[in-house]
């Protein structure tokens, strides 16, 4: 499926694949953003990959129309099959109920054990899509579907950083402290983002990442 | 240097934005209103990224540790140097020791406080604009030093700009097709466009939220990226508004989005006023 440039915003535009999530969609997004960000590095103020889109933000003195072809060009030129340098990340993550407040709640409305919900939780090796949200938060890929879990019907006004947690057909960590709607099921100690780090998320997307269970005491001593 | 009197409201310091760093998940930020932010800039003939303070409703007391040069711009609103009246949109020579109050908005409700040359904050992420989480405190704090960039500069022509006080009353709010436009049914399009919408006091700097629901909306798209200006609608049919702290990405319809003049308007609607929007291609 061809992809579709739309102009979204005063210096913005807006890359569209089909709307669906997929690891091949992903990919691409991937590879297309790594070839602009060099060609335009001087044009470029920001770019955000989602699941299936690319919104490019430039700098407003920039031609939008000029660049829509040639973005066109530059994508039919890119090979999709080159490997991906990703990193592999073992996040640790306590399973308690003193810090996953819902994980009782949960496991009456899945009708699992929480020890049922913790192994299906920390088995898969999710693959990170993108950066979104608020500062550090990851979008993960690869919940089993028998966690697939309403979010909370109102929102809590502040949950704890390095909450982890499940809404719908997604996980994700919280990487400070925010309001939140999905289902806290463990904490993590794990440092998502770091504004004085040179690089301060250490999370990219195409990295995959996985929970390892770990004690009350292991937490608390972390 | 300065020194925060009394904070006022909400006031923070703020800046042309914090770019480079959206695809962390980090939000903009800066001035509501950058029309204004401009001109406070413009007025003391400082490049366009120095830092001012913004404030809301009602702003800060300061007491100059330090004689410089001011301006302030936005809202029409109660301004005192050391309790005497004075002019917005223009120059002041401030001695050290003097106090300024930014008293209560008439007309509009954000202003800003320029210095020459900028304040000397924390820079995170290239950007001074406070943002919870990446700068020390979001706000301006009671008692809180200060520090303004040295400079040998002065000014001696001091040009004031007067502005018409509509800038302030605009009800018409321009708008243009966001992503999902194409989305809306004629329904959903009449009703968005001959409709009044009133500013709720949920609003803040990251979104703003309307008193009127429409009568149903359209579903939830697969999470994209989102920005300053961008207007959504909620499958239960409530109008969202996206300003400066947005987050950068959300999975509600993006059916319009607002040109930057929009935006500085919005930035100045007091709660419960009223917008209506018109679209333009």
């Amino acid at each position: 499926m061809p992809i579709t440039i739309l102009q979204f915003g005063i210096s913005g535009l807006l890359i569209s694949w089909e709307n669906i999530i997929s690891s091949k969609t992903s990919r691409k997004i991937y590879h297309f953003n790594k070839v602009i960000l060099k060609v335009f590095k001087n044009e470029i103020v920001d770019s955000v990959p989602t699941y299936c889109s690319l919104t490019l933000y430039f700098k407003q003195s920039t031609s939008l129309i000029k660049l829509k072809n040639q973005l066109f060009n530059i994508y039919h030129t890119i090979d999709f099959s080159t490997d991906i340098n990703s990193h592999h990340w073992k996040i640790p993550v306590c399973y308690h109920p003193s810090l996953g407040i819902d994980l009782v709640s949960l496991s009456s409305t899945l009708k699992l054990s929480i020890d049922e919900i913790i192994l299906l939780h920390s088995t898969p090796l999710y693959t990170v899509d993108f950066i979104g949200f608020l500062p550090g938060f990851p979008y993960l890929s690869g919940l089993d579907t028998q966690l697939h879990a309403p979010r909370l019907s109102s929102p809590r006004p502040l949950v704890k950083k390095g909450s982890v947690a499940i809404g719908g057909k997604q996980t994700g960590i919280y990487a400070n402290t925010s309001p939140a709607g999905w289902n806290i099921i463990g904490r993590t100690r794990f440092e998502l983002f770091n504004a004085k780090d040179i690089n301060p998320c250490p999370i990219s997307p195409m990295d995959t990442l996985q929970f390892i269970p770990i004690t009350l005491s292991e937490f608390n001593t972390a | 240097m300065i020194k925060i009197l009394s904070t006022g409201f909400y006031s923070s310091i703020q800046d042309a934005g914090r770019f480079g760093s959206r695809h962390l998940g980090v939000p903009v930020s800066g001035c509501m209103d950058l029309y204004s932010f401009n001109l406070a800039n413009a007025l003391l003939n400082n490049s366009s990224d120095c830092s001012v303070i913004e404030s809301t409703f009602i702003g800060p007391t300061i007491k100059f540790l330090s004689p410089t040069y001011i301006a302030i711009t936005g809202a029409q609103c109660h301004l005192l140097l050391n309790s005497k009246p004075i002019q917005i949109n223009t120059v002041l020579q401030i001695c050290k020791g003097d106090i300024l109050q930014i008293g209560k908005t008439i007309h509009g409700c954000r202003n800003y406080l320029s210095i020459i040359d900028g304040f000397d904050c924390e820079i995170i992420l290239d950007s001074q604009s406070q943002y919870n989480g990446l700068t020390k405190s979001s706000t301006l704090q009671k008692n809180q030093i200060i520090v303004i960039n040295k400079t040998s500069r002065t000014i001696k022509n001091r040009t004031t700009v007067k502005l018409s006080q509509n800038l302030f009353t605009h009800e018409k709010l321009v708008a243009f097709k966001g992503p999902e436009f194409c989305l809306l049914t004629d329904e959903l399009k009449h009703k968005i466009f001959s409709s009044n919408f009133n500013l709720t006091s949920q609003s803040n700097r990251m979104a703003y939220l309307f008193k009127q629901d429409i009568p149903y909306g359209i579903n939830d798209i697969i999470t994209s990226s989102v920005q300053a200006g961008t207007v959504q609608l909620t499958p239960s049919g409530k109008i969202i508004i996206l300003m400066r702290d947005a987050q950068t990405t959300g999975g509600y319809a993006r059916v319009l989005q607002l040109p930057e003049q929009s935006i500085s308007q919005l930035a100045q609607l007091p709660f419960n006023k009223k917008i209506k929007f018109s679209l333009e291609d």
